[in-house]
């Protein structure tokens, strides 16, 4: 055929008889159904009369019913002998949108590879097909078909939108697979956008970063988030619908993906890079300009140098967070920083300051009127009271703490609450009780005996002055009740 | 030939008859399906030549042939139908093309089983057909339909589709349609290049390995990776067609200038004839002046530094004959 197409010539019939009579020699003519038909009409008219007339008569109705039906189209008809999918793509092919259907085509055959591969017992062959849902295929069409009319024009703004539009469509059907196709179609448009200075390139940064991490695939989730922070760093006027500025924006979710990050190196194992992980979040979050998000990985980052054993920097990590705080007006978060503090000062020897803080988190327990927190920061105070043999102070504590979480009904703490307070009212007799052992007189047997009997503490009255000889079984008796505190102490 | 044991011998000779005639049976099936695919590849080729005459009795003859061995509805006829119907378009008979055509799409829709190739050639002829009537709308959406069953069978970036995308987007040129016509010509020059630049580098590839100096650089190309006579008149047809259409309309994107000069270049040196693809090679290297992409520009400078070894080669040889005398 040569490139232009041959004159139209409607008439040009030269030499019909000679390729008639080839035609004829070669080609069977398709048999009609008038021939056929009347030979029918023909042998059972020969034959029967009665019954010709009544095969006249179906005929003619069958004709006059054909007369009736409307004119079908070629268009009707294929759409009743087509699938949907198949004169959608008519469709838009006959239109000129042949990238239109290059895209859904590859998007079919792409999904029915998946379930081939998957083989017979995944879960995706009890999904529908995307070429078996009309109003998808009709929404695709739709839009894919407007972002070519935009990409002939070369306004890629309008195909970033039509683009755009499809992802959260299927983000709504919930179609992952192909709202992340989109997302990334977003992005590669974006790289043709001229003239707005990589503001749209940021977007979809963006938003192929949020898709990659819902699917799980972190570290590229967080490529994308730095492309998007590096190109929104200094651009302070690029903000999205709800007026947080970009590079906020990408700092926070930076900061989200790096904790998870190194969550995940913890699972692992991999302490080094998980603490350089919680300090990249750390300095994400201090830029992002959100002080909740700041103080939460000040204090994770505190805790992870704790349990690393690597106090001095917890510190400082967890006296930030404690800033941050006070100016949140976070008493929990408050407290559970004194508590963390107290800790590391433990581990660090220096008590003092660990009772310090303990008391702070005491009292903004009950400022707050944190029944739990309260319970909790008393049985901690006790336990340091205790170990450091202020037995007095460790029995307040423990009492308080005990009441409280008998108030609250909650067993766990109650049994462990109980525990300590025993321990501690021993720890507190101890001496005293040890002092009437060894003395073994009468009034100090009758004390001792008081107390094995009914728990009567007179320990602390004054001595009086008798001497007794049954001092041994006395002492059994004493060294056996010394060995069980000394146990419950352990 | 002796006679004492009739009975024997005969039995034997029968059973040798009897293989020899399966055999020779079989052997003549087999030329004929040679014959039927020769016959039909000629006419397809002349087609593609603008030589509708000639085509005529190569396709009838493939329909003879293929009545011999299949009979007469058979789907097999259809493609010898179609290179008919194909032909009397060109020669401007068009109702005979419709009776052609008619009774191959009878055919078809007889045959539930049929291929998607076969579908596409058909709707790709029929889109021609309606195109030559001047009925553009029916004729885009046989087109349609032809590019759409070729996707099916060979996938959307096959040179068999690129045949559907060449056609339609002459009927949109037609109707003054520039951009949609432009966008389609594109994406048969883009499957036509992708396809010319993996036949070329396998080429390269293969002949790169050669050490000795042959007077010839042979066909080492697989037979069923390379292009068949009918492709490669298609080939010819369809990349001079885009390339005279956009050297009138030009300048505006120096980048698809390129593109096709290159497509070209390498489809003439696949064809073996060096001075055409020395020829296209050299516009290639002139519009990709316009363009920025560094890697276009070295991809077509090396093509031809591989292009040019063999002339010099010969150039030597014969001054070193001369010398002789």
């Amino acid at each position: 055929m040569a490139a232009i197409l041959p004159a139209i010539n409607p008439m040009g019939e030269m030499n019909m008889t000679q390729s008639s009579s080839i035609k004829q020699r070669t080609m069977p003519s398709p048999p009609t159904q008038n021939s056929s038909a009347s030979k029918r009409f023909h042998i059972i008219h020969t034959h029967r009369k009665s019954q010709g007339k009544k095969e006249r008569e179906i005929e003619q109705r069958r004709t006059i019913l054909r007369a009736r039906q409307p004119e079908l189209t070629k268009i009707q008809t294929s759409e009743y002998r087509h699938s949907y999918k198949h004169n959608l793509c008519l469709d838009m092919l006959a239109e000129g949108y042949h990238k239109s259907f290059a895209e859904l085509f590859a998007l079919m055959r792409q999904q029915n590879e998946e379930r081939l591969i998957a083989g017979p017992e995944s879960i995706l062959w009890t999904k529908i097909l995307l070429e078996d849902e009309p109003e998808k295929l009709d929404v695709l069409k739709a839009l894919l078909t407007q972002a070519e009319a935009a990409e002939r024009l070369e306004n890629y703004t309008d195909v970033y939108l039509c683009q755009y539009k499809l992802a959260r469509y299927f983000q709504t059907t919930g179609d992952k697979w192909l709202a992340d196709h989109f997302f990334e179609n977003c992005l590669y448009t974006t790289a043709s956008v001229k003239g707005d200075e990589g503001r749209m390139a940021a977007e979809g940064h963006c938003n192929v970063g949020l898709a990659l991490e819902e699917s799980g695939q972190y570290f590229e989730a967080a490529e994308n988030f730095e492309l998007f922070h590096k190109l929104s760093q200094s651009k302070d006027d690029w903000a999205s619908d709800d007026g947080i500025p970009f590079h906020f924006k990408a700092a926070s979710h930076l900061a989200r993906i790096y904790t998870t990050i190194a969550s995940q190196f913890e699972a692992d194992g991999d302490l080094a890079a998980y603490l350089s992980y919680l300090e990249k979040a750390n300095d994400m979050a201090s830029a992002s300009g959100d002080c909740k998000l700041e103080a939460d990985s000040c204090y994770r980052v505190g805790v992870a140098y704790e349990k690393n054993q690597n106090s001095a920097t917890a510190l400082k990590f967890l006296t930030r967070y404690l800033e941050l705080c006070t100016s949140l007006d976070d008493n929990e978060g408050y407290g559970k920083g004194c508590e963390a503090i107290a800790k590391s000062y433990e581990s660090q020897g220096k008590i003092e300051e660990a009772i310090k803080y303990l008391e702070m988190f005491v009292e903004v327990a009950e400022r707050t009127k944190n029944d739990k927190a309260t319970s909790r920061a008393c049985s901690n105070l006790g336990a340091m009271f205790n170990s450091l043999g202020r037995y007095e102070q460790a029995v307040d504590y423990f009492n308080k703490s005990y009441n409280i979480s008998r108030a609250l009904n909650d067993t766990e703490t109650i049994s462990s609450s109980r525990v300590l307070f025993g321990v501690a009212a021993a720890h507190k007799m101890l001496h005293s009780f040890t002092k009437h052992v060894e003395l073994a007189n009468r009034s100090a047997m009758e004390r001792l005996i008081e107390w094995k009997d009914n728990r009567g503490d007179e320990f602390d009255k004054a001595i009086p002055e008798e001497a007794d000889e049954d001092t041994d079984s006395k002492d059994e008796s004493g060294s056996v009740k010394e060995e069980g505190s000394n146990n419950k102490e352990d | 030939m002796s006679v004492i044991n009739p009975s024997e011998n005969s039995s034997t000779i029968s059973q040798l008859r009897r293989e020899e005639r399966v055999h020779r049976e079989e052997q003549l099936k087999f030329r004929q399906l040679q014959m039927i695919e020769l016959t039909r590849t000629t006419g397809q080729k002349l087609l593609f030549e603008g030589k509708h005459e000639q085509a005529v009795p190569a396709a009838m003859q493939s329909l003879r042939f293929a009545i011999d061995v299949y009979g007469l509805a058979s789907i097999e006829l259809v493609p010898s139908y179609l290179i008919l119907g194909e032909a009397s378009i060109g020669l401007g008979r068009l109702s005979q093309a419709e009776e052609y055509l008619s009774q191959a799409q009878w055919t078809v829709l007889k045959t539930p089983e049929c291929s998607n190739a076969i579908k596409s050639k058909l709707y790709r002829n029929l889109g021609l057909l309606y195109a030559a009537k001047g009925e553009y709308n029916e004729s885009l959406r046989q087109l349609a339909d032809d590019i759409y069953h070729a996707s099916e069978e060979f996938g959307t970036d096959d040179i068999r589709t690129s045949g559907g995308y060449f056609h339609m987007g002459n009927v949109f040129f037609r109707q003054n349609n520039m951009d949609i016509s432009m966008s389609l010509y594109t994406q048969v020059t883009e499957i036509w290049y992708e396809h010319l630049s993996m036949l070329v580098e396998k080429k390269m590839s293969v002949s790169s390995r050669q050490e000795s100096i042959g007077p010839l650089v042979t066909e080492v190309v697989d037979e069923d990776e390379g292009l068949d006579e009918a492709q490669e008149a298609e080939a010819i047809q369809v990349l001079n067609a885009i390339f005279d259409i956009w050297e009138q309309q030009a300048s505006k994107k120096p980048e698809l200038i390129a593109k096709i000069t290159h497509a070209l270049a390498m489809l003439y040196f696949m064809l073996q004839d060096l001075n055409k693809a020395k020829e296209f090679g050299r516009k290639a290297v002139v519009a990709c002046e316009g363009v920025q992409d560094e890697d276009f520009s070295r991809n077509i400078v090396e093509f031809l530094k591989f292009i040019r070894p063999t002339p010099i080669l010969f150039t030597n040889m014969s001054a070193f004959d001369r010398k002789d005398d």
